[in-house]
């Protein structure tokens, strides 16, 4: 679609999760978002595996069931402006391409 | 490592009052079933057991999975020991929609050799749940009662002669001069009704997690599966799809004989681009680690996973390894559109398992299993159309299992 | 014993192969010869022997199938054919000649959707027309001169036959374009033909794949925005977002249509008014937060602090889920002329 729109004159930005694809089928401003279900979201339930993962790398030991439970409450706490500050820097990236020239196909990532 | 497969075949199935199998034929108390399950989840609310027969005017809706009944009569390690399958008969988990897009199966009319259920018997499990549960717990709620039926069923033919054993067998050496093959096995991973389950040291693991990994083939058979996801309803791998892999029976079939056959690299599908490419080259090194000359890929779903397909095949080509990978199409219902949505050069050998998006009119059934206020529902789940007599026009998407892309089904899809 | 009836065709000739003249001859009206004449005439009508008779020849000068005629002259030909009552249309072949080419292939298209009768066409394989016409008619593959006019004619022929008989035809075995897929029971199941491919593969011997990648097209990108707070953007998403109850009925996998909604005068995205229809990911997220997939409220702000110049009062939403390409084609086409129309500069998409 976003070719298509494209090709009539409308300049396109596209955000999306699976950038392969649209590179494939042609998209030529591309930005790269946070995931299938929520591509400007950050919700902490897909999250929280991989923060506990890397907590874990960090302090070099595995997390407790209660410690595992008060960091997601922490990220649920802290979900609503996580994910509005998320989002602004989508928008933000997405309004930098815009306004970037290209030659060619590009992917916009931080 | 060695795993036995005893197949008693059922004959017929019916209910009665003492659940067990004589001659053949196995009866099933479905009260005794219906308050197990029951007693064993407070979330059930009510379960209502029919039993479908090839050939019959009937139509199954909204179904969530399919599922083989076994028991595993000896060996304490999944992928060992002695299995007994009850073929020629399905359990089958419907009733109340979780979320769009859950398929049906048509016992008889053209719909029928769209799904292999149709051939065989089916104990259809009419489920509905407590209120106020939440989506993801209605799903497991589900998902576990098809389980425990599988276990239920199988522990009465655990006493009964098989009418044949078959021997799993990858231990023996193996001629180093023949090819080796692997399967690398992608499975959906992408949340509720959208999800995968593996065995992993004790318990059931989301596939999320610890993939991809290299499993022994007899694990697959093992039960070392099971489903978590039913839409669309086409391309998806039931229960009974993983326990009855083709892929992974033609390559036994071969192995010692003309391939070794020395390994399963199972393998997710992420949402996120990141984890995607970690997947796929987790699984192009493993099989680099097995050595493999050549390998089939599986996909499950379209759409997104094409990316993850789409870069293994590409990571595999590269390493010098021949590639076939069997995915199914979304060409439009006049075939004329592009069927994939994500492509590469090096997929240069792929089998189709057909196009979802044909589309098929079936007739009115005499009898329908399932919510049946649900079928407009179901229409905002695919194109579909519900006549006034009963008939329904519908995408090739619609039916469990049209285009599963194990490669189960002989449909495919070819220029005209 | 009753005679065997022939079957009709209507031929379709340009000016030069009918022999009215070359590029002067281009603009020359339709014309209606009563039986076959020069390749119909010469190879056509003896190589389809006792099977078929051509009963007429339509001529019209290359210049009907411009941008201009196209439509006009597709009408009057049709009206002609129809009279003719015929079982099946030969038209060509046209080898690489662009106009004439797109002259058959509009013929075949408005045959096959108006008289539900086979076309068949010959064209070179570089011929403009193939990719727009080739899923309406039997496009047998030719040389781009008129040298190998006999072969490629007694090739159409025979192809003609064939389908007027009712026997299979497949491009390979009777060289013609691919038109479309379809599916067909295969014998053998999946798994196992996907082993003997890999089987062939592995010993280096030849082995066909089922499904040849295709190549997409590219678009020159445009040229950027230079001031933001003067930009007027729109938002289009493939994720669904609807208002609550889907009024539209977008269909949650393979949707046959688009949804255009009103968001003027709405700041915020709220889970009561709003929803995603998309079968295709876990919906949670997006219902309980649709900035999730339609980031309304960042935009808005920016609005009103007059970082953007404004937000199209219409968004387009459909579901991207098993959504056929040819679909996508053509909701992005109309979607772009409606933007267009409303002095939209710049879009937003966003996917999931």
């Amino acid at each position: 679609m976003a070719k298509e729109i494209e090709r009539q004159g409308i300049l396109v930005v596209h955000c999306c999760s699976i950038v392969p694809i649209s590179m494939t089928v042609g998209g030529n401003r591309i930005i790269p978002t946070t995931g299938i279900p929520h591509p400007f979201g950050d919700p902490t339930e897909t999250k929280i595996k991989d923060v506990i993962k890397e907590k874990e790398t960090e302090l070099n030991k595995k997390l407790s069931e209660s410690e595992k439970t008060e960091l997601e409450k922490k990220l649920k706490a802290e979900e609503p402006e996580r994910e509005l500050r998320v989002r602004r820097e989508y928008v933000e990236a997405t309004l930098k391409a815009m306004q970037t020239h290209i030659d060619q196909q590009t992917v916009f990532s931080e | 490592m060695l795993l036995e497969m005893g197949n008693i075949y059922i004959k017929d199935v019916k209910f009665g009052s003492k659940t067990g199998i004589v001659d053949g034929k196995f009866t099933i108390n479905k009260k005794e079933l219906s308050d197990y399950l029951k007693q064993q989840d407070a979330r059930l609310r009510t379960v209502k057991a029919h039993l479908v027969k090839p050939g019959e005017s009937t139509r199954i809706i909204c179904v969530k999975d399919a599922l083989e009944a076994r028991v595993k009569v000896s060996g304490d390690k999944r992928g060992e020991g002695r299995m007994h399958a009850v073929k020629n008969m399905a359990v089958i988990t419907c009733g109340q929609i979780v979320a769009y897009q859950e398929g049906i199966v048509d016992m008889s009319g053209p719909g029928a050799a769209y799904s292999p259920f149709s051939e065989i018997h089916n104990v259809a499990l009419e489920i509905d749940v407590v209120s106020g549960l939440s989506q993801h717990e209605h799903e497991e709620a589900v998902r576990y009662a098809g389980l425990r039926t599988s276990g239920y069923l199988g522990q009465f033919v655990r006493d009964i002669k098989p009418d044949e054993i078959i021997a799993y067998n990858t231990g023996k050496s193996v001629s180093s001069n023949l090819p080796r093959i692997v399967y690398v096995y992608m499975v959906l991973t992408q949340g509720l009704m959208h999800d995968t389950y593996h065995w992993m040291g004790e318990s059931w693991c989301n596939a999320t997690e610890e993939m991809p990994r290299i499993v022994q083939p007899q694990f697959v058979l093992d039960n070392g599966i099971h489903s978590g996801n039913c839409v669309s309803a086409c391309d998806k791998n039931t229960t009974w799809h993983h326990q009855n892999n083709p892929v992974i029976y033609k390559f036994m079939s071969e192995h010692g004989k003309t391939k070794n056959f020395v390994g399963v690299v199972l393998t997710n599908e992420p949402t996120k681009l990141a984890a995607k490419e970690a997947s796929a080259a987790g699984a192009v090194k493993l099989a680099r680690k097995l050595k493999a000359d050549g390998v089939i890929i599986t996909e499950e779903g379209f759409g997104n996973p094409e990316a993850d397909l789409m870069m293994i095949v590409r990571g595999l080509e590269q390493a010098g390894i021949k590639t076939v990978l069997i995915t199914d199409e979304y060409a439009g219902s006049d075939g004329a559109s592009q069927s994939l949505a994500d492509t590469t050069p090096e997929a240069d050998a792929v089998v189709s398992a057909g196009n979802a998006n044909e589309i098929i009119e079936l007739p009115p059934m005499k009898k329908i299993i399932g919510p049946i206020k649900n079928l407009t529902k179901l229409a905002g789940a695919y194109p579909q159309s519900l006549k006034k007599d009963g008939s329904l026009v519908i995408e090739l998407q619609g039916i469990v299992g049209a285009t599963n892309q194990l490669g189960e089904r002989t449909l495919s899809c070819r220029e005209v | 014993m009753a005679k065997k009836k022939k079957f009709r065709i209507v031929h379709y000739l340009n000016n030069f192969f009918s022999g009215f003249g070359g590029e002067e001859a281009a603009n020359m009206e339709l014309k209606v010869i009563e039986g076959p004449i020069k390749v119909g005439k010469m190879v056509f009508q003896p190589a389809l022997g006792e099977t078929a008779e051509i009963v007429a020849t339509i001529v019209r000068g290359d210049n009907g199938w411009t941008t201009k005629f196209i439509e006009k002259t597709t009408e009057q030909v049709i009206s002609l054919i129809k009279k003719y009552n015929p079982d099946l249309v030969i038209a060509g072949p046209a080898f690489n000649a662009g106009r004439y080419g797109i002259g058959c292939g509009a013929i075949g298209k408005a045959v096959k959707e108006e008289l539900g009768i086979p076309v068949v066409a010959g064209m070179y394989y570089e011929n403009p027309a193939i990719d727009l016409y080739k899923q309406y008619s039997y496009i047998v593959r030719t040389s781009d001169n008129a040298l190998t006019t006999k072969d490629d004619a007694e090739e159409m022929a025979a192809l003609a036959v064939k389908l007027l008989s009712g026997q299979e035809v497949l491009p390979d075995q009777d060289n013609y374009i691919p038109r479309f897929r379809r599916n067909y029971f295969a014998g053998k199941t999946g798994a196992e033909r996907a082993y003997e491919i890999l089987d062939n593969k592995l010993a280096g011997k030849p082995r066909k794949t089922e499904y040849p990648m295709p190549e997409f097209d590219r678009v020159a990108p445009s040229e950027p925005i230079h001031d933001l707070s003067k930009v007027t953007v729109a938002l289009v998403t493939s994720g669904g977002i609807v208002p609550k109850g889907n009024p539209d009925r977008i269909e949650s996998s393979s949707a046959q249509k688009f949804g255009q909604y009103s968001i003027g005068g709405i700041d915020r995205l709220t889970a009561e008014a709003f929803q995603t229809a998309h079968g295709g990911y876990d919906p949670t997220y997006a219902n309980a937060d649709p900035h999730r997939v339609l980031p309304l409220d960042i935009l808005r702000d920016m609005e009103k602090s007059g970082i953007i110049g404004k937000i199209h009062d219409l968004y387009y939403s459909t579901v991207g889920n098993g959504t056929s390409v040819g679909n996508s084609k053509r909701f992005g086409e109309e979607i772009g002329k409606l933007l267009v129309a409303a002095g939209v500069q710049a879009v937003i998409m966003t996917s999931t």
